[in-house]
């Protein structure tokens, strides 16, 4: 619902006003701080962990990445060494493995240089969705003239409250959703025990059906008020902060102990296909 | 307390010496109005050049003034309006009504030199700015909407954070420390369009006045400032109506005598039509949309002797939103008054109101499987008995109390249609009482000395059924609700209080020049979610609690006021310091919309405002204007917030300038130039980056550390009016006239904001984007008066 508030604000400002490229020189803050991206989850998986460090905001090439870590996530029983094969600072498992919901898993890192951080999270358990499936309609939003495949699902959400969930679309086994701008969650804060009925998570692009028949997947995700939290703190720094709806800007939050960035996660991961059947294209455009 | 003791026992030994020649006093009082439409004056002067004394009119433009038996000769002054002068043997009371004429209506004959126009100077007002709607509508206004808040922004010490709103900040003091009454009723929200203009009707509106220090006690319950508007009674001579027809709005009055000079009324009304053209659109989306404002005013008075007068006046407006069904957003404002003015004698003029005020907004999304509507809004009943007691020459005694009922709703979502699979949020309503008690003394003590003191006593209860909720603050980023606490239906509880003492005192050097001093405590028990950059419509009101102390602050002013030129220029220096206790800021990342945790988000600080006001003004002649400067800065402290090191709020432009002029090229034409400039707002601007998730992300160091580009910008307009008198010389009865505006006149694009992002085709560019809101913007308005 606060998507739909930002994007309708966002979307009131740019009709009334213009942008344009604005040259502005920042101070480097120049704090070098280490930043773990990683996560586990229920599905049988290589799970990775990736490890960077902070650089100048308009730094324009990839940051640097953090190698010759020793790094394992370990639920108390099991441990899991994570090793970085090709030395680029991405840290897997090595072997498929699944995490099991219900348990808490706690990542480990010590740096070459000695330093150690650790972070935990707790795998909430997830109830699997009944179905889901697509409807081919015109956006609802205007100066869009686009048509969408908008992907439903049918799901009952569990009366505990306090529940927060993701999703991941695929398309033939390729994810679509790699960033965090395009991936889905939420709260159960209004849908609270509530049977949870054709509810558009992804709304696709006609264009982007490019096959007769393509196998659509959706993954849904358990996930923690933290890490949603995280999330929105993300958008709203980046792709929601035109809206000056957000409140000055902030530091995001982080669940990575000794004044680490970013976020260590546990998830439990359901999931459901159906297959989407093209239609003849009705956008005018593709922008 | 004991301070405030002891300032009672001195305003009353100060009292005591000056009543002992009260014996013989006769009393000369009545109503100054004006002679065409009967509308009563507010602020007039009444002066006594023998005994260099006098008196103003008050808001329903009654003057009461006591005086030994004597002849007088009587001037009263009124902007705009020929001085009227006249001798008057007191042997007895006397009630004398007076009916002053404009210097339009005799513009050829009189030469209106000569006016003494140095109320600024012998008041013991200080920091207030009075603007007559006639000087309003000559600065030229965006889009053609003359709007008062926008041209209160134009004014000394006060500070708005970008053009997109019409919330404003003055000395120091948050958009919400700004006590805003239409007829005495607060306006919670005063915006349209989400901030684009105010709800102030130019047809209706009175007479407007700041005041942002030396507060009188009779105003309570906001820190900052005090802006009253009051609403026209409606012509008491013949029937009227007044219209304009502009880009986006158009405006129809009706007004007229109900019983002639007795009782009249005035109704009003103004909508946008952007909204009538989207059906003709070819966006099938804004073919169904909606974007539209409208205000209705309306008022009616009834004078049924020269001792008892009635008004009732009402102010309706909404504004609706849709974007086709994908969104709708509505809010609005109504307010009510009914006043009864009554004289127990022509020395006691009282005054009692019973207030409504509400507002409200609505968020939707209107069908689908996401419907949803979600109310939110405040809303108060108020009731009010303030007295004036016009004792002597030298002493005019005020005294009164309020008592406010508020209610307030933060919010209830609830599902639409068979579709939603919503199940809904409810914020349980909450309830309060406010009361407020006061006594004040105007005092001259000699030619030179005058002195204003006085004391408000105010307390706030919150009233059941209500929870409280009691949090886990030992992590300051995210505070957890461990208990809650429950209070019953009716029940009073948590009651805070405050002694308010205010003091001014006028020094008057000479007959041109006087130095002025003030302090003022004020308290506020309600305050406003503005977590925001601008305020939005969205921004929720919200109680003191067992959670949230009520804010406080002292404010001392010190000012110099000269007149020049037989009083043509009016020009006054004023400096303030300012301290506010219990400030009200965020957590980061807050959640403030349907969060019933609201309290946990909030942290609380001090925050300290100082600053120099230089004001120079030219109100009568061909050529008119002001110029104003003014230096402030404004610093919060908080320690859950950048550290617990203190920062700039989000409106701290130190350099802040307005220059309006108007200049009557002959009579029928008219041209007005305003230009703006101010000092960048400061932001928190990103000092490195990191990525995670397919994202690069801002990392930021201290809050509010960089400033946007400076801001400036031309506005001009031209005004044409119509015939305005037929070939015999008498003026025609339906006058007219043609403005062009043209706002921004040198298309600078003033920075509303400077967002950092990635660009779309190269994941690890970022870039900065200034978004602004108006290029050059030329309008036209036409408006007529019969």
């Amino acid at each position: 619902m606060k998507y739909i508030l930002y994007i309708s604000i966002l979307l009131s400002i740019s009709l009334i006003s213009c942008t344009e490229k604005f040259n502005i020189n920042l101070v480097n803050g120049a704090t070098n701080r280490l930043v773990v991206e990683g996560s586990i989850t229920s599905e049988y998986k290589v799970h990775k962990v990736i490890l960077s460090r902070t650089g100048e905001y308009f730094l324009n090439q990839p940051t640097t990445r953090e190698l010759n870590a020793l790094i394992s996530i370990t639920d108390g029983d099991t441990t899991m060494n994570l090793i970085d094969t090709a030395n680029s600072g991405v840290y897997q498992t090595d072997k498929e493995i699944a995490g099991k919901p219900g348990k808490t898993y706690t990542l480990n890192i010590t740096l070459s240089n000695g330093e150690t951080y650790s972070a935990s999270e707790f795998m909430k358990p997830i109830l699997p969705m009944d179905s889901i499936n697509y409807e081919y309609k015109k956006s609802d939003l205007p100066f869009d003239d686009k048509y969408y495949y908008n992907i439903n699902i049918f799901v009952q959400e569990p009366p505990t409250k306090g529940d927060y969930y993701q999703w991941e679309l695929y398309l033939d086994n390729e994810i679509k959703t790699d960033t965090i701008r395009l991936k889905t969650f939420v709260s159960d804060e209004l849908v609270n025990g509530a049977y949870v009925g054709n509810w558009t998570v992804y709304q696709l692009p006609d264009y982007k059906i490019d096959k007769d028949t393509v196998v659509a997947r959706i993954q849904m995700l358990s996930i923690s008020k933290e890490k949603y939290d995280f999330y929105m703190a993300i958008l709203l720094e980046t792709d929601y902060s035109g809206a000056g709806f957000s409140g000055p800007p902030s530091n995001v939050p982080s669940n990575i102990s000794n004044g680490a960035l970013g976020f260590f996660s546990a998830s439990a991961v359901c999931g459901t296909e159906t297959n989407i059947y093209r239609v003849k294209n009705k956008s005018k455009s593709k922008k | 307390m004991q301070k405030a003791v002891i300032f009672i026992l001195i305003s009353i030994i100060c009292l005591q010496s000056e009543t002992r020649a009260d014996v013989a006093l006769l009393t000369l009082s009545g109503y100054i109005k004006d002679a065409s439409t009967g509308e009563d004056l507010i602020g007039a002067s009444v002066y006594i050049d023998d005994l260099k004394s006098g008196t103003v009119s008050n808001m329903y433009g009654f003057y009461s003034l006591s005086l030994p038996k004597g002849t007088y000769h009587i001037k009263v002054s009124y902007l705009g309006y020929q001085t009227f002068e006249y001798d008057v043997d007191l042997f007895e009371s006397v009630t004398k009504n007076i009916q002053m004429v404009t210097n339009d209506q005799v513009i050829n004959e009189v030469n209106v030199v000569g006016e003494k126009k140095d109320q600024n100077i012998k008041s013991i007002e200080m920091s207030v700015n009075t603007l007559q709607i006639k000087t309003i509508m000559k600065i030229p206004a965006l889009m053609g909407e003359v709007d008062v808040l926008r041209s209160i922004q134009m004014l000394p010490g006060v500070k708005t954070v970008g053009e997109g709103s019409v919330g404003f900040y003055v000395r120091g003091g948050g958009v919400d420390q700004n006590l805003i009454l239409l007829d005495e009723a607060t306006v919670y929200n005063a915006s349209h369009l989400g901030g684009l203009f105010s709800v102030f009707n130019q047809d209706v509106v009175k007479d407007v006045k700041l005041i942002k220090g030396g507060i009188p006690a009779s105003y309570g319950g906001r820190l900052s400032s005090i802006l009253e508007i009051a609403m026209k009674d409606g012509n008491k001579k013949k029937l009227s109506m007044t219209g304009g027809i502009g880009l986006i709005s158009s405006r129809l009055t009706i007004e007229g005598p109900i019983i002639k000079d007795k009782a009249s009324f005035i109704i009003s009304g103004r909508r946008t039509y952007i909204d009538l053209f989207f059906p003709f659109l070819k966006d099938s989306v804004i073919k169904k949309s909606k974007a539209f404002f409208y205000d209705f005013n309306a008022k009616v008075n009834f004078q049924f002797n020269d001792n008892n007068r009635i008004f009732i006046s009402g102010y309706f407006g909404h504004d609706v939103m849709q974007i086709g069904d994908a969104m709708r957003i509505d809010y609005g404002n109504q307010t009510f008054t009914l006043r009864y003015n009554h004289l127990f004698s022509k020395k006691i003029f009282s005054n009692l109101t019973f207030i409504y005020s509400m507002f409200d907004y609505g968020m939707g999304v209107p069908n689908g499987s996401q419907a949803f509507d979600w109310q939110s809004g405040i809303n108060d009943i108020s009731l009010k008995n303030d007295y004036s007691w016009f004792l002597n020459t030298k002493n005019t005694i005020h005294f009164g109390g309020q008592i406010t009922h508020h209610t307030f709703q933060p919010g209830n979502a609830k599902p639409v249609g068979n579709e939603s699979v919503f199940t809904g949020i409810y914020l349980p309503d909450s309830y309060a009482l406010e009361y407020g008690i006061f006594a004040e003394n105007e005092q001259r003590l000699n030619d030179k000395l005058s002195l204003g003191y006085g004391i408000r006593f105010s307390a706030f209860q919150n009233l059941g059924p209500y929870t409280n909720y009691i949090y886990d603050k030992s992590n300051p980023m995210d505070y957890k609700v461990v208990d809650s606490l429950e209070y019953r239906h009716n029940e009073l509880f948590n009651l805070q209080n405050g002694f308010e003492p205010r003091i001014s005192i006028n020094y008057q050097l000479n007959l041109k020049s006087s130095i002025k001093l003030s302090y003022n405590r004020m308290v506020q028990y309600i305050h406003l979610t503005t977590n925001t950059m601008s305020s939005t419509p969205l921004d929720l009101w919200f109680p003191s609690s067992p959670n949230v102390k009520p804010e406080k602050a002292d404010q001392i002013a010190f000012g110099y006021f000269r007149n020049f030129l037989n009083d043509t220029y009016e020009a006054s220096i004023e400096t303030y310091y300012k301290k506010m206790y219990n400030s009200i800021d965020y957590v980061d990342h807050a959640e403030v919309l349907l969060n019933k945790y609201l309290e946990g988000e909030l942290r609380f600080g001090s925050s300290y405002s100082y600053g120099f006001e230089f004001l120079l003004k030219k109100q009568t002649g061909k050529f008119t204007g002001w110029l104003s400067y003014t230096y402030s800065r404004v610093f919060r402290e908080i320690p859950e917030i950048n550290n617990g090191n203190k920062y700039s709020a989000n409106y701290d432009k130190p350099h802040d300038l307005s220059l309006i002029l108007s200049y009557d090229l002959f009579e029928r034409l008219n041209f007005s130039i305003t230009w703006i400039y101010s000092s960048g707002a400061p932001r928190t601007m990103p000092t490195e980056r990191f990525e995670y998730g397919g994202m690069i992300v801002p990392l930021y160091s201290d809050r509010n550390a960089v400033r946007l580009p400076a801001y400036h910008r031309m506005d001009a307009g031209i005004t044409y009016s119509f015939s305005k008198t037929k070939p015999n010389g008498q003026p025609k009865k339906f006058q007219s006239s043609l403005n062009l505006s043209v706002y921004n006149v040198y298309n600078r694009h003033n920075a509303y904001s400077i967002t950092f992002n990635q660009i779309e085709n190269d994941f690890y560019k970022t870039e900065a984007t200034k978004t602004f809101l108006f290029k050059a913007f030329p309008s036209i308005t036409y408006n007529f008066h019969f």
